[in-house]
């Protein structure tokens, strides 16, 4: 089905309904090796508009219609608003028939203001020159594809990015593990969201593996993983119940600047707000994990603030929210370094900021914990940013005074500061003398002051803050928060002054 | 010298077929008379049982009729052309119209035979009216019949038309149809796996061959069964030239009541017709396939003979038909295949070349889409084309 003036295959109107398009070679030679495209400009291999439902397009290769001008033309395209209810599955769009070379279209299934349609499963959509999927309509299922990668998810193929949805109420994954798209290998984004205008949103991304093979090994996708990008507003990457997640690694290494797992921002207008990201397993990206955008001025789900991980051992982490944040859920993590590869489970709050998790689990000594933080601040429900980082230190690290009068272990603890001065008492106990830094810093992160660095001796050692900064200025009331860096780790305490 | 002759060609073709029975020889090339076609006719019609009609060896030339030859009405009796000058595998021997609406051959009884004929000028030419088994031409090359500058070739019609067999016949530059069946015509084969067993029907003024269930004074019957195997529709016969028909190629249809139905029409070369290569047309048209045909290109599929509307047409309720397998619709002016309108439903477009050459390597696109669903039909099929 190749070589022809008009589509590959079109279906058009209202009632024409419940066909079946399956096994054809579009656009190519009998082989499936050599690009005989159909079509002109704005044409493709097969193309369901005007009102075609019910019809399946199945098992096809759709390749070779790569122009990019005068309008881009695609793999397959549905089109309209009548066109609902069509299902594509396993069909390798913009490869050969091995799926071992690209003869790409310029999008590869392309959805423009039709409904209710699916992707899926089974689908191969890589190697095309612009989007694997653009989603310019609504409700639609994107489930159990490979997008970017051969058949075997195993060698990139990369789209431009993966799948970019400029429409709402679209599932990209689904509650099952077998839903999950494999979307990796592309040379821009895993799956970006743009340009929507009639708030909200709602896309549902679940269950995906964004950013490496099927077998595990990396394969990220360029720019990043994925993005909640302009006006995109109350969508769920994963969940908060730890039923969805979604696997999102290695992405954001052609960025110059090190692109994020995921990002949500865009627009200078209080717009990509509400999105909640829970459950997932991010790592290894270039950039944040999570990336909220905080240099805009409208900062993507209006820079809820990220929690703190105050403690973290093998048997328990401990830490402390906002306190502007309510109905709050805190997610705990573990990972090499300051992402979230393992969801560990969710939080219990002690008080209405403070909370703390009892690993099930043991984390690994000097692997890190990390933190997200889920509730009802500003406008909408949304997520923060993964939290600083703090490493794992062996259970039992809390101080007791033993046999010896010596403690059994560290600890960091903070008196409460003079009402009036502001003078504090900070103990560090140790069981060993240890070299320890200890700085204090604002919630931004600014670095107040250098309380001490050096030597502490084994036993209990009282260290006095007279509430100013390193200038000799008094510093205002508020919370701040104090990090003891040492031989065993990092441990971080809040510290609130009230003058 | 005549009579010797005859006898010759008697000795050398054995009436192989056992349809001797009576033979008549036509000495003369007048219309009516002693030793003419015309009371050859009659004799074997007055002669119960199988007849042969032979031709002097050395006649050659045109019979010009000034009415109808009788019909032939008596079961078995054979025409057999190409005895005359039987070194010459061409027809040599001329039937021609002397008027307007007239008929060529006109048949009704069972198992006769015509072969070997040039029929010229006739409002149609053969005509098989109610008849079965007869056969239109022969398996060999001197037996084809030509038919041409005829309003139409070649007609089969009316109840218990059946079963008859149209091998090689030549049939072109006729005004209106090359091949037509009417209601009635019923497990009919035209065309075949020989060498000269397929027709030609090209550069005629209707359709190449035109598959017509239109209702009719007859009653509700049908056109069922056929076999159209192995013909060339609008092209030359080497099949490297084009000559189309006017209209469609091979044209499929049923407007009324009666069915046009589980048809066989495959192998075919059409091409280079000014409409449609294949139309399926009306809601009493199902169960027929279209198979192996090569629709819009030369013999080799390798160069463009484009039908001037689509490769194959299927609209106004045509369903359950097969499209394919191993068909090549390429090089069509339009679509390769389009199925237009509610009631077109559970066609199968399956195992196709559509838009390429034969080898499936090279550029020979159809003008606009390939295969084209449209105006609510619905479960309809495309599987395994490319």
């Amino acid at each position: 089905m190749s070589a022809n003036g008009g589509d590959g295959i079109l279906l058009q109107d209202l009632g024409t309904d419940h066909h079946v398009v399956e096994l054809n070679r579009v656009g190519t030679d009998a082989t499936g090796r050599v690009d005989l495209d159909n079509g002109a400009a704005g044409e493709g291999g097969i193309f369901l508009d005007d009102g075609p439902q019910y019809c399946v397009v199945d098992g096809n290769l759709v390749a070779g219609h790569a122009d990019a001008v005068p309008s881009g033309r695609y793999g397959i395209r549905l089109r309209n608003d009548n066109t609902m209810y069509n299902r594509l599955s396993n069909n390798v769009v913009g490869l050969d028939v091995d799926t071992a070379a690209s003869l790409p279209n310029h999008y590869g299934v392309y959805f423009e203001n039709c409904v209710f349609d699916t992707v899926g499963p089974g689908n191969v959509i890589s190697g095309n020159t612009s989007y694997g999927i653009l989603l310019a309509g609504s409700s639609h299922f994107v489930f159990g594809n490979r997008i970017g990668t051969d058949s075997a998810g195993l060698v990139a193929f990369g789209n431009q990015s993966g799948i970019y949805i400029e429409g709402a109420y679209c599932m990209i994954g689904g509650p099952a593990i077998t839903d999950g798209n494999l979307v990796s290998g592309n040379d821009e984004w895993g799956i970006e969201m743009h340009n929507w205008t009639s708030f909200p949103s709602d896309i549902l991304v679940q269950n995906n593996v964004v950013g490496e093979t099927a077998a595990g090994g990396a394969m990220g996708n360029g720019s990043g993983g994925i993005w909640i990008g302009q006006d995109f507003q109350f969508n769920e990457i994963g969940d908060l119940s730890g039923a969805t997640g979604n696997r999102i690694a290695n992405n954001g290494y052609t960025s110059p600047s090190g692109g994020p797992g995921i990002l949500v921002g865009e627009d200078d207008w209080p717009c990509e707000l509400g999105n909640i990201i829970g459950s997932n397993s991010i790592t290894a990206n270039a950039g944040k994990g999570i990336e909220l955008s905080l240099a805009l001025a409208y900062p993507g789900n209006e820079a809820i603030p990220a929690p703190y991980v105050t403690s973290a051992t093998t048997a328990a982490a401990q830490g402390t929210i906002d306190a502007a944040i309510t109905a709050a859920v805190v997610q705990v993590f573990v990972d090499p370094a300051d992402e979230g590869a393992e969801y560990m489970g969710n939080a219990s709050f002690t008080s209405a900021t403070d909370w703390e998790f009892v690993f099930t689990t043991p984390p690994v000594v000097g692997q890190y914990v990390t933190a997200t933080v889920t509730g009802t601040f500003g406008t909408a429900d949304q997520t923060s940013e993964f939290s600083t980082a703090v490493v794992v230190s062996p259970a039992g690290t809390d101080v007791a005074e033993g046999a010896t009068g010596r403690p059994e272990r560290l600890e960091l603890t903070v008196e409460a500061p003079g009402s009036s001065s502001g003078e504090t008492t900070i103990r560090f106990s140790t069981p060993v003398p240890m070299h320890v830094r200890l700085h204090l810093y604002d919630v931004t992160g600014r670095l107040v002051c250098r309380l001490r660095e050096g030597v502490l001796p084994a036993g209990t050692t009282d260290i006095q803050w007279d509430g100013r900064d390193a200038a000799g200025h008094t510093v205002a009331s508020g919370v701040y928060l104090l990090e003891a860096v040492h031989a065993e780790g990092r441990q971080v305490r809040k510290l609130t002054l009230v003058r | 010298m005549r009579r010797s002759g005859v006898f010759l060609v008697l000795l050398a073709l054995g009436c192989p077929d056992g349809a001797c029975g009576d033979t008549f020889v036509v000495t003369s090339l007048a219309d009516a008379g002693l030793s003419t076609l015309r009371a050859h006719i009659t004799a074997a019609n007055d002669s119960a049982g199988p007849d042969t009609i032979l031709f002097a060896n050395t006649l050659s030339g045109t019979i010009t009729l000034t009415s109808d030859l009788p019909t032939l009405s008596d079961n078995g009796t054979h025409i057999w052309g190409e005895t005359a000058v039987p070194d010459d595998p061409m027809p040599d021997i001329e039937i021609a119209a002397g008027g307007p609406g007239m008929t060529g051959m006109l048949l009704m009884g069972a198992q006769c035979m015509v072969r070997g004929l040039e029929f010229t000028g006739f409002d149609t030419a053969i005509s098989i009216l109610g008849g079965q088994s007869n056969t239109i031409g022969g398996a060999v090359q001197a037996h084809q019949n030509i038919i041409t500058g005829n309003g139409t070739g070649i007609l089969l019609y009316a109840v218990d038309c059946e079963a008859n067999i149209l091998y090689n016949n030549l049939v072109h530059g006729n005004t209106g149809d090359g091949i037509h069946l009417r209601v009635g015509a019923v497990g009919n084969i035209v065309g075949g796996s020989c060498a000269f067993c397929r027709n030609l029907s090209s550069n005629n003024g209707g359709h190449g061959i035109h598959l017509d269930a239109t209702p009719d004074p007859v009653g509700t019957i049908h056109v069922s069964r056929n076999w159209i195997h192995r013909n060339i529709v609008g092209m030359t016969l080497d099949g490297l030239t084009g000559w189309g028909n006017g209209l469609t190629g091979i044209h499929l249809q049923a407007p009324g009541s009666s069915t046009c139905d589980s048809n066989q029409v495959f192998s075919n070369l059409v091409s280079d017709n000014g409409g449609h290569g294949i139309a399926l047309i009306g809601q009493n048209v199902f169960g027929n396939a279209v198979a192996d045909c090569k629709i819009g290109t030369d013999r080799p599929g390798a160069a463009a003979f484009g039908n001037g509307f689509d490769g194959v047409h299927l609209r106004n309720g045509a369903h359950d038909n097969v499209i394919g397998p191993g068909s090549l619709v390429s090089a069509n002016q339009r679509n390769g295949v389009r199925v237009d309108g509610a009631g077109c439903d559970r066609n199968l477009v399956v195992e196709s070349t559509i838009g390429l050459d034969l080898t499936g390597t090279y550029d020979l696109g159809n003008g606009s889409s390939g295969v084209y669903f449209l105006n609510g039909c619905s479960e309809d099929t495309v599987r395994n084309a490319w």
